[in-house]
């Protein structure tokens, strides 16, 4: 299972249907909703077949970004 | 004429989808599309700003429609500029995936030579009264280009014990990084024993940093009527922020907790846009009369946040109605994600002004890049922090029309970069203080300080909340600012300096 992140690229609020599809999908657990977004866990095969259905959501890969740091860090010890 | 001659090509787009429409594309935009449309494959179209250069139209997708164009550099400021609605994005030519081997560097402990110990124990102290400093960071490298050498964390006592393999190491570079109130500090090629004493500078919150060079003590209330949200690990409480409101995105957390999530980094950030102390007790940021809000979009302790965490914050931000969105973060590969969120928000009114990363002179990392975002760079000043910093590190050239200004050399940069602002050994509120830090994440809030000095008062903040008003809110940062003498690819059009 992974994460995904789906997101409605059409007008207005999400259509009530589109979002019932991805709850309704078996295999697929919805994490959270927010407004255009659902956050799912889910099999790569199974958002595939979501992604060919809904045709004006996005759908990628839940991604992770650090925290910025421009400190310098030893990556060894001395040789 | 332009400023540099590497042209490349890029897709210059409607505001939505292919095509210009009425509904979505002002009729300036839709008029400069067919207007290139005309030019397509014969003549060089001129801009406005003849100093930039031309734009040669190769293809085009019927008068409304996208164009194949190639830019100058400088065109391609000009033509951001000019058209601030229009989306200009890189070509991308695709390649067949390949394969490739991740090579993971062996971790080892340090040998131990004959007799003496592996480790070596150094006290971090202030130059105030000797006290100890706790939880500074101490680096230590024998070999700088191999990243080789140990790290570790001062105790209560200052005390931080370093595995070198020796009783008397010689070290070509050490770093210190306090957690607040000191200034880092840089030694090069120095022999390192046991009970060496590091000897700290304590922070003076009169002095004039970078931040305040270029922009001062702002009185409090300049930048009021503008709503400026932090998309980062938190922001306050401390005395010098006045935080309106704002959201936790983290799934799992307390939706109404946006304090600082421990690693200071987003309360830094927030102080440099709006502190409200009074120097020399306390910090004021570029535009302390902003409304601030906070999105904390990184987990209580957690060094990482999630693309659907960010994206929310940022749709929260633009329902919010902030006019300005500072996001100090970014790195990876492009998320369709995040990039139709930041699309979203200036569809809707706002912008997004966001750090082009600290990877030394590394392209613009995602989403600093994205089209819809204003990428800032990071400046310094030399005189604005002690040569004994680790910041002296980071002092090379280009140097601007005033030879003292230069970009860092961690900065990123390249044709995506809008604006440059302070970003060196930049001094602000930290949840135990005040600290100093340096990278993009600096810089980018004292441009968002800047941005929100630009549009203060202006009839746009009044305007409906769509795309036109939006770019209306680019044109008035981008007309503020001023070129410091350096290339476009490192400070886009300069530092902004609303008057």
């Amino acid at each position: 299972m992974a994460r995904f992140v789906l997101r409605y690229r059409g007008d207005g609020s999400p259509p009530a249907a589109d979002v019932a599809a991805v709850r309704d999908e078996p295999g697929v657990v919805v994490v959270e909703s927010s407004g255009r977004m659902v956050l799912v866990e889910a099999e790569p095969g199974t958002v595939e077949g979501l992604r060919a259905r809904l045709a004006e959501w996005l759908v990628a890969p839940e991604q992770t970004y650090q925290v910025p740091d421009t400190r310098r860090k030893v990556e060894g010890p001395p040789d | 004429m332009a400023k540099s001659t590497g042209a490349g090509q890029y897709v210059l787009l409607p505001p939505q989808g292919l095509r210009a429409k009425a509904a979505t594309a002002t009729t300036d935009a839709r008029d400069f599309l067919r207007t290139a449309h005309e030019a397509t494959g014969t003549s060089a179209l001129a801009l406005r700003d003849t100093r930039a250069g031309d734009l040669r139209v190769l293809d085009s997708l019927g008068p409304d429609g996208a164009k194949l164009v190639e830019l100058s550099p400088g065109s391609l400021l000009a033509l951001r500029a000019e058209q601030p609605e229009l989306r200009v994005v890189p070509v991308v030519y695709y390649k067949p995936a390949v394969a490739r081997r991740e090579v993971v560097e062996e971790s080892r402990p340090a040998r131990a030579r004959a007799g003496g110990p592996a480790a070596i124990t150094v006290q971090v102290v202030s130059k105030s009264g000797a006290k100890p400093v706790p939880n500074a960071v101490v680096v230590a490298f024998v070999d700088f280009a191999a990243r080789r050498g140990a790290q570790g964390v001062t105790d209560a006592n200052g005390r931080c014990s370093l595995n070198l393999g020796g009783a008397s190491v010689k070290l070509e570079r050490l770093y210190v990084y306090p957690l607040d109130a000191h200034w880092s500090l840089l030694k090069k090629n120095l022999t390192l024993t046991d009970g060496t004493k590091l000897v700290l500078t304590p922070l003076d919150l009169g002095a004039e940093d970078g931040v305040r060079h270029f922009y001062g003590n702002a009185d409090l209330a300049v930048g009021k009527g503008v709503t400026v949200a932090v998309v980062d690990t938190g922001s306050g409480p401390h005395p010098d922020l006045v935080i309106a409101g704002g959201a936790n995105t983290v799934q799992g957390e307390d939706p109404k907790d946006f304090s600082d999530n421990g690693h200071a980094h987003g309360t830094h950030v927030a102080g440099i846009v709006a502190a409200r102390g009074a120097p020399p007790a306390g910090i004021r940021g570029v535009a302390p009369g902003v409304k601030l809000r906070a999105y904390r979009v990184f987990g209580k302790g957690q060094g990482s946040a999630s693309s659907f965490a960010i994206a929310k914050a940022v749709d929260k931000a633009v329902a919010d109605k902030c006019d300005l969105i500072n996001m100090s973060l970014g790195g990876g590969q492009p998320d369709p994600v995040l990039k139709a969120a930041v699309d979203d928000a200036r569809a809707g009114g706002s912008v997004c002004i966001i750090a082009a990363g600290n990877d030394d002179r590394s392209a613009v990392s995602f989403p600093a890049s994205e089209a819809m975002a204003l990428a800032v760079s990071a400046l310094g000043r030399k005189g604005t922090f002690p040569s004994t910093a680790t910041e002296s590190d980071e002092v090379g050239a280009p140097f601007g029309s005033d030879k003292k200004d230069f970009i860092a050399k961690f900065s990123n940069i390249g044709p995506e970069v809008d604006l440059t602002g302070p970003g060196v050994a930049i001094i602000s509120t930290v949840p135990s203080g005040y600290a100093e830090m340096s990278g993009t994440s600096m810089a980018c809030p004292a441009v968002t300080g800047a941005a929100a000095r630009a549009i203060a008062g202006s009839a746009v903040l009044k305007a409906k909340r769509d795309a036109k008003r939006s770019a209306a809110i680019v044109k008035a940062i981008v007309a503020s600012a001023h070129t410091l003498g350096f290339q476009p690819v490192f400070e886009g059009h300069g530092l902004p300096e609303p008057k």
